[in-house]
């Protein structure tokens, strides 16, 4: 919503703030001013011209040349406008003046210029190029502003500022239960009360009507979405565009001038707040009645879209079919145009949710239907038609009010409201007392019922929809005070443990251990795309689709984390960075119309080693969680190679998986190295841990250390040597610890030399060197027989 | 005594050149079984009575000597030697090589830190999530304009993407059944279908609440300004502004100076020298009646925040995106989280 300073001042007596203190007084208790537009300064070097005589342009034909006068001097100035006309008084820029280029939005010196041949002293401007237009009024037109209405020879060469209010626009971003910050009035009203000013508003009423009965009969049929149906028929209509005033109000504002009929409505409406329409009565066929839409009825809006409705919008339909959305948009076919006579014009309150609902489902959104989805105070009506007429007759002096409609569905009685002292203390932790909040509370313009020594009864001003309960009387004295002057007090609460679960409470601990062992926490958009799903190889059907997604790029939540590591594995390749990321989220895996939301634990790397780092890795975190049950066992997974792939399994339960991603995966999501990862769950990882572990005393008696180092083929994988060597190792053997393996020169192909260290102990005694060199012969005959291992 | 053979072992010391010879010379005087030194002592004990102690004095003497000049020659032998390993102190250490932990969970980790510090429960909840505990519960109902605020993604089945983390404080309450008093702060991811410089269509949240007889806005005002000092390592500058959500009543939006530009407008705070980090007020009683609570008995406070601004206030990140883009050269920075 963008007000008008000198607007708001019409309703305020002795209103006189500075922009930035207006703003900062709106900002902290009304209402946040996105942006404060003051154009008193750069307007400054804008002068009033008077076209004088105009020429052809002579290589252009839509070009003309103007001579201009200043008053001092004279400017010869090419202009494409097609409204101007010798005697036309105009805005005018110099070069060195300040202009809105209007393809870049931006402000802009102007230089002196040639157009087609010709010099150009000037500039003849329009009020997008000076931003006196904002909004959907700021489409360029192609239009200079005429300044004939306002200007007299005397401005000539005079800056415009002399003849335009230029006063600041504030845009206001009016919260969702503020409706009545919707119109001039409503703001003035709520600045009078934080300023202590008079609010003032001129006393208008309506003639009495020629007839008592309404040319055609108006009917509500869904009485409960239309508290109130009220409009005045007015004949003698004639076409006229609206005086320059109010086109540039309106255009400030943001609202495109269309003529007198339609720029009083919108007017009335940035005015008082209440949206009205205008309908040209005679196109109206027999009757209006207003009622809910069926589905897939259509109706052709003003602006000729032609939609297909969804049910339960609110339509008004007359003997041909439907001529209007009501509190969205009017119908084409009785629009107002340069042949009307007679209009009816429609001042309504319609069901903010349905209003709301059918705007959503058509995507159409106006000025009117932002209003009715907030709420119109029906006691607007009355202000709205009064000052409705009294513009247009005032305007157009043919204009008679032939006769009224005023349909009223019983209101509920007006909210009533009990403020206890103590309870608006309790609640902001202020220290106020009854004759404060009192005074703040009439100040707003709340009605005092009932007071005794501790609770007032308030009745909220009609226009505030918005208070209906104690906790919203409260919020307005805490706001008028400014809740910058409430203390600030630490609260005062039983102390107790505060609980949280081990996924929460482990995590710092898990984050360091893997960050420590050089992982790289990342962190992605949990969306993902068709075309990703394809590379993976997987089905859409596992797959989670947003029912309104922002893009296809981000349509599917993620149901698996590895290979979108790997995709961002690509770019920190690009980089010349080696990837070595984790993540930490939440997968989505789509089960028919169910689904299960998994926290994952997800990690990658690169390089020859990469699998290494990986198992490493998994390794590292089970050790620091204490978990020792689980095992390492072969398995598949769709993303890792077979024979590299193991599953972390306690018992028949899996944990996760890590592995060789497979190369033609890997290949396919633009990884052309050897990369390996995991995927575990994470709250299974958690709920594994234990909080404690057992004490172990530590050997009494010297233990044995030997190193054997074996050629073996090189297919023989570590688990199997160990194997053997526990079976084999007899009853001292406590550790057995593979440390180095190497194959090539001297080596003979095929063969691979292991290295491995055992350790002998017992629990009574020291051992002797030769029971654990009878061990190791044990071991090294037994590798012999089953591989032909030999000692090295 | 010994004079002859000090002599020769000194003549032996000044030859020493590398650690076999220092070795030969140990070996040969003082050497356990057969070292000069050794036997000169062993010969002490071999002497009669009356001879011994002037004997062991001249052998303890010669004893001392040989060990003192020694001690000197394998020192000098020591430090020659280190002089041969070329050191260049000017070469970067070996640091092993180290990863690093994301800044928002940086951030989320030093919000649990500051709150459980306080006594309150942190929580965590599902990302996808029922209508009423998102909107219905905190007083939002369907065709409600502020819905609009927060435009959402939507789920087969009429689920919702959480666009806040109130949601999860929502649950909990619900959940635990709990009276007073309540203390909870949620964290995790949100969602919106909104993208720009300021908004991610996925981003995190921290959620407040505390629940108990007499808990006032003005308990909220001192919370967060403890809170957040804490958890940004600055003294801030807090500001209350009047707002709308419809959860809160009173409710008030909750800004912090805009620290990339001081206070004097920049691209990031739109010029108005101020972030907005959130909404925040005292919960509306339709809301304590939804969850479980009666608004006669108690009242409290809920906020709201997200994780992303304060993190981009303090380290003046100005773009949301950079957060998801995991790009190494933006992750490497945050190596070293703030002491």
């Amino acid at each position: 919503m963008k007000v008008i300073q000198s607007w708001l001042a019409d309703y305020i007596l002795r209103f006189n703030i500075s922009p930035e203190k207006l703003s900062a007084l709106l900002t902290a208790r009304a209402v946040e001013v996105d942006e404060v537009l003051d154009l008193k300064d750069k307007l400054q070097s804008i002068v009033v011209g008077k076209i004088l005589t105009m020429e052809k342009h002579p290589n252009a034909a839509r070009l003309r040349v103007a001579k201009v006068s200043l008053g001092a001097k004279r400017l010869s100035i090419v202009c494409g406008a097609p409204n101007i006309y010798a005697g036309m008084y105009v805005a005018v820029a110099q070069p060195g003046a300040h202009v809105v280029d209007m393809q870049s939005g931006e402000w802009k010196q102007l230089e002196a210029a040639t157009i087609r041949g010709v010099a150009s002293e000037g500039m003849i401007v329009g009020a997008d190029e000076l931003a006196l237009a904002t909004g959907a009024a700021a489409q360029n037109e192609r239009l200079v502003m005429d300044l004939t209405e306002v200007a007299k020879d005397t401005h000539v060469g005079k800056s415009i500022v002399s003849v335009l209010d230029v006063s600041p626009v504030y845009d206001l971003d009016v919260l969702a239960n503020r409706p009545d910050l919707m119109s001039h009035r409503g703001v003035a009203k709520e600045i009078a009360g934080l300023l202590k000013l008079k609010y003032t508003e001129p006393t208008l009423s309506l003639p009495k009507a020629r007839s008592k009965k309404a040319p055609i009969t108006i009917q509500i049929q869904a009485k409960r979405l239309v508290p109130r149906y009220a409009g005045l028929v007015l004949s003698g209509v004639k076409f006229q565009p609206s005086p320059l005033w109010m086109q540039h109000r309106l255009r400030r504002a943001g609202i495109r001038p269309i003529n007198l009929v339609v720029d009083v409505t919108n007017y009335v409406m940035l005015d008082v707040g209440q949206p009205l329409h205008a309908f040209d009565l005679d196109k109206v066929v027999k009757f209006m009645r207003v009622r809910e839409s069926k589905k897939g009825e259509k109706l052709m809006t003003l602006d000729g879209k032609q939609h297909e409705l969804p049910p339960g919008a609110i339509v008004i339909e007359d003997g041909s079919g439907l001529i209007d959305l009501a509190g969205i948009m009017g119908g084409q076919s009785s629009m107002i145009t340069d042949q009307t006579q007679r209009i009816f014009i429609q001042a309504a309150v319609f069901s903010p949710e349905r209003v709301r609902m059918t705007s959503r489902a058509l995507g159409h959104r106006t000025e009117a239907s932002g209003r009715y989805e907030k709420g119109v105070s029906p006691v607007l009506v009355d202000q709205a038609l009064q000052l409705a007429y009294d513009l247009l007759h005032r305007l157009m002096p043919s204009v008679q009010l032939e006769s009224m409609v005023d349909i009223k569905q019983p209101v509920s009685a007006p909210v009533q409201v009990v403020i206890r002292t103590a309870k608006t203390n309790s609640l902001l932790g202020s220290r106020v007392t009854p004759q404060q909040i009192e005074t703040v509370i009439k100040t707003l313009g709340f009605t005092v019922l009932k007071k005794t020594q501790d609770s007032l009864k308030v009745r909220p001003p009609l226009h505030r929809l918005d208070v209906k309960i104690e906790e919203d009387v409260i919020e307005e004295v805490g706001r008028y005070m400014d809740y910058n002057s409430l203390p600030k007090t630490g609260p005062v609460l039983q102390l107790e443990p505060a609980p949280t679960t081990d996924a929460i409470r482990l995590r710092p601990m898990i984050f360091s251990t893997l960050a420590t062992a050089g992982w790289t926490e990342v962190m992605q958009l949990s969306f993902t795309n068709a075309q990703h799903i394809k590379l993976t190889g997987k089905t859409e059907k596992e797959y989670m689709r947003l029912v309104n997604p922002m893009s296809e790029d981000q349509a599917f939540m993620r149901s698996e984390l590895l290979s979108t590591l790997v995709t961002l594995a690509k770019k920190h390749l690009r980089l010349g960075t080696t990837p070595k990321i984790f993540e930490l989220a939440k997968v989505f895996i789509a089960q028919g119309t169910d689904w299960a939301e998994i926290p994952h634990l997800a990690g990658m790397t690169v390089g020859k080693d990469s699998f290494a780092q990986v198992k490493g890795g998994a390794e590292a975190l089970l050790k620091r969680l204490h978990i020792d049950q689980v095992r390492f066992e072969p398995a598949t997974h769709w993303a890792f190679y077979p024979d590299t792939c193991l599953s972390l399994k306690l018992g028949k339960e899996s944990i996760g998986t890590i592995g060789q991603i497979n190369p033609e995966l890997a290949k396919q999501l633009g990884v052309d190295q050897p990369c390996a990862g995991f995927e575990l769950s994470y709250d299974q990882l958690i709920h594994l841990t234990s909080p404690r572990f057992a004490y172990q005393d530590i050997p009494v008696f010297p233990n044995i250390i030997l190193d054997i180092s074996v050629i073996i083929p090189e297919n023989i994988q570590w688990k199997a040597v160990e194997e053997v060597v526990r079976n084999f190792g007899g009853e001292f053997l406590s550790e057995v610890k593979p440390f180095d393996i190497y194959t090539g020169d001297p080596i003979p192909k095929g063969k691979k030399n292991l290295a491995f260290r055992v350790e002998f102990q017992a629990k009574d005694r020291t051992l002797e060197m030769s029971e654990a060199e009878n061990a190791r012969t044990q071991i090294v005959a037994q590798l012999n027989q089953k591989w032909g291992a030999n000692l090295r | 005594m010994y004079e002859k053979e000090i002599e020769q072992a000194k003549e032996q010391l000044r030859k020493i050149d590398s650690p076999q010879t220092l070795e030969e010379f140990r070996v040969r005087w003082l050497g356990r079984k057969d070292g000069m030194v050794t036997q000169a002592m062993k010969k002490i004990a071999e002497l009669p009575k009356q001879e011994r102690a002037e004997a062991g004095q001249s052998a303890n003497r010669f004893k001392s000597i040989i060990e003192t000049e020694f001690e000197l020659v394998k020192q000098q032998l020591e430090q020659a030697t280190h002089k041969q390993t070329v050191v260049d102190p000017t070469w970067p250490g070996t640091v092993p090589p180290s990863g690093s932990i994301h800044p928002v969970t940086q951030m989320i980790f030093k919000i649990w830190e500051v709150f459980s510090d306080m006594n309150f429960k942190i929580c965590e909840g599902p990302e996808i999530e029922t209508d009423w505990n998102n909107f219905e519960a905190l007083n939002v109902p369907k065709h409600h304009p502020a819905r609009d605020m927060q435009d959402t993604f939507y789920t087969p089945g009429g689920f919702l993407l959480r666009t806040h983390t109130t949601a999860t404080n929502a649950r909990v309450i619900l959940g635990e059944q709990r009276k007073s008093p309540i203390r909870i702060l949620s964290t995790g991811k949100c969602y919106r279908r909104d993208s720009s410089l300021r908004h991610s269509p996925m981003f995190h949240q921290f959620d407040g609440v505390m629940i108990d007889k007499d808990i006032s806005m003005s308990n909220l005002k001192w919370t967060l300004e403890v809170a957040l000092s804490k958890t940004l390592e600055q003294e801030i500058k807090v500001r209350l502004r009047y707002s709308y959500f419809p959860f809160v009543e009173p409710g008030a939006e909750f800004d912090v100076t805009c620290t990339i530009c001081a206070g004097s407008g920049c691209a990031v705070c739109k010029h108005s020298g101020w972030l907005e980090l959130g909404g925040c007020g005292m919960l509306h009683p339709n809301v304590l009646r939804n969850l479980g609570l009666d608004p006669k008995e108690v009242q409290g406070w809920a906020f709201g925040f997200g994780i992303e601004r304060p993190m981009m206030i303090k380290h003046r990140i100005p773009n949301i995106r950079l957060f998801f883009d995991n790009d190494p050269r933006f992750l490497s920075q945050f190596q070293a989280p703030s002491v």
